[in-house]
């Protein structure tokens, strides 16, 4: 049978899976705690999974290997941003928003930074961040779609974005987090029965890397990528990943401290061997395929191209599990900001739990519909995936990152400080981007040190925070030391 | 042996990872000994 027909029984097959899941997800809410957070009670195997596989989107699966094809194994450097991040939130984020126990992280700002406009101003930067993200996904889905049956990529991205839409505004975090688990298994199993199969096509894994340094030399040194270009990579993922919305979430969701550290460990795990995995895919392709026009579709084409139809199948749907775990986690994020954090928060605050769950339904279609627009808009269309993803890193972590550690850390850290980093990070960003990077630096260095110096000048300039606003926070605040 | 027969630029990556790992079962156990021994879920 060839790779379309398999494709197309595997991809039916799962995506009926995710639209049950969101079926009975739907019978499990009662309240809006129940759609944002899963009712707080995720443990850390499925928590662990849900936060790994949002984490690995198809920026990894697609925009990973597409440039470790291109640059080589030192990539694998940038990797490491995760895990020590990772520790960093578990150490020192983590357990004070289990304490705060709400759903979002513009609830955590608007209570430590005691009021509404520093909870609107994150809500309403959030949602740009995310169209991003939601436009480098669904560009992946298109170009999954037209590889496999030629239709038009954008076709292909209008196709994913109905389906993740329906089980996402139907589910919420419940759906989320059980289609995040099963689509980790898909993914892992997908690379896991791709690796050696390809790995024996070439002699094995001394051979795969003699083959490909013998067709582009400087994958295995660390000539393949400019040491700027990767140091700048390295913070723009590990500084985003402190101000990361729709992980921070997760904190919420899971079941207390112990099982978010056990989660952590877990999701070391699950990154580690996910990114073993695709950056051993990578180094093959080069070796079967030395020339592709665009190093994107290098895992697109491994599967529909040089494995056995089922097989090439199943890391078709691994890729597609990526993008759908990750684009249904942040749309869920970017409409909690508008539903939650404005609408019920500042808008409407006595509407009752139903129009709340109706709102949160109607919100996470408009933020869909926007980076549909977007993406058809022809936003990020000449630009690799994981640059496309590297500069949603860089927006989040310029914009919330200083502003969330600071806020841990330090309680003379202000409302005015915290709307001021926030808003000048993310400007810097933006600007910083479309001026194509002065000085070769990533977008995310002069944004951070904009934002955290924004909001630590303007804090001290300002009166300190009232003590109840610190209380939830700092347990020196609540005794009294 | 792979990774070891490539420069630290790939070795490098595999071996501090699993320190790393290692270096956060180590601090994971220590936090949940002294919650224990706190008798409470951690102070915020």
């Amino acid at each position: 049978m060839l790779v379309e027909s398999w494709f197309t029984i595997v991809l039916i097959v799962y995506l009926g899976f995710t639209l049950i899941i969101g079926y009975f997800a739907r019978r499990q809410i009662k309240n809006p705690g129940d759609y944002w957070i899963a009712g707080g009670k995720l443990g850390w195997l499925v928590g662990g999974a849900s936060i790994g596989a949002t984490q690995m989107s198809s920026g990894l699966f697609i925009g990973t290997i597409g440039l470790t094809y291109n640059v080589g194994w030192t990539f694998f450097w940038v990797v490491f941003c995760f895990p020590l991040a990772y520790w960093g939130l578990a150490w020192l984020v983590a357990p004070k928003f289990k304490r705060f126990g709400k759903f979002t992280l513009p609830d955590f700002i608007g209570a430590r930074y005691y009021g509404n406009v520093p909870r609107t101003v994150a809500s309403i930067l959030i949602i740009p961040c995310f169209l991003v993200y939601i436009v480098a996904q669904l560009k992946a889905g298109g170009m999954i779609l037209n590889l496999v049956y030629g239709i038009p990529e954008v076709t292909g991205a209008v196709i994913f974005f109905i389906i993740i839409i329906a089980y996402t505004a139907v589910g919420g975090l419940i759906a989320v987090a059980y289609t995040d688990f099963i689509q980790m298994i898909i993914m892992l199993a997908g690379a896991f029965v791709a690796v050696p199969l390809v790995l024996r096509n070439l002699g094995g894994i001394n051979e795969t890397f003699a083959i490909a340094t013998q067709i582009r030399p400087g994958l295995t040194d660390w000539g393949g990528i400019p040491p700027i270009i990767l140091v700048g990579l390295f913070f723009a993922f590990f500084i985003g990943s402190f101000g990361r919305p729709e992980i921070l979430t997760r904190f919420y969701a899971m079941k207390d401290e112990k099982t978010i550290r056990k989660g952590i460990l877990w999701v070391f795990v699950l990154i580690f061997v996910a990114h073993f995995m695709c950056f051993i895919l990578a180094m093959s392709i080069r070796g079967l395929t030395p020339n592709l026009p665009r190093a994107d579709v290098a895992m697109p084409a491994l599967a529909a191209f040089f494995l056995p139809g089922v097989l090439g199948s199943l890391l078709l749907a691994a890729i597609i599990a990526a993008m759908m775990s990750t684009v249904d986690s942040v749309l869920l994020v970017a409409s909690s900001a508008f539903a939650h954090d404005i609408y019920s928060q500042v808008i409407n605050p006595k509407a009752t739990e139903k129009t709340k769950l109706r709102i949160a339904a109607v919100a996470t279609i408009l933020v869909g519909v926007l980076a549909l627009i977007m993406y058809m808009g022809g936003f990020g269309k000449m630009t690799l995936i994981q640059l496309i993803v590297a500069l949603f890193s860089a927006l989040i972590g310029s914009t919330f990152t200083s502003v969330v550690l600071l806020g841990c850390l330090w309680k003379r850290a202000t409302k005015m400080g915290a709307v001021t980093g926030m808003i000048g990070g993310f400007v810097l960003t933006w600007i910083w981007h479309f001026a194509n990077s002065p000085l070769g630096l990533n977008p995310v260095i002069p944004g951070v040190i904009l934002s955290a110096l924004l909001t630590v000048v303007v804090s001290l300039l300002t009166p300190p925070p009232p003590k109840e606003a610190l209380a939830p926070f700092f347990k020196s605040e609540r005794t009294g030391g | 042996m792979w990774p070891f027969n490539y420069n630290f630029s790939v070795w490098g990556t595999v071996v501090l990872y699993v320190l790393l790992t290692a270096g956060y079962i180590v601090w994971m156990l220590a936090m949940n000994a002294k919650e224990k021994r706190n008798g409470s879920k951690g102070g915020a």
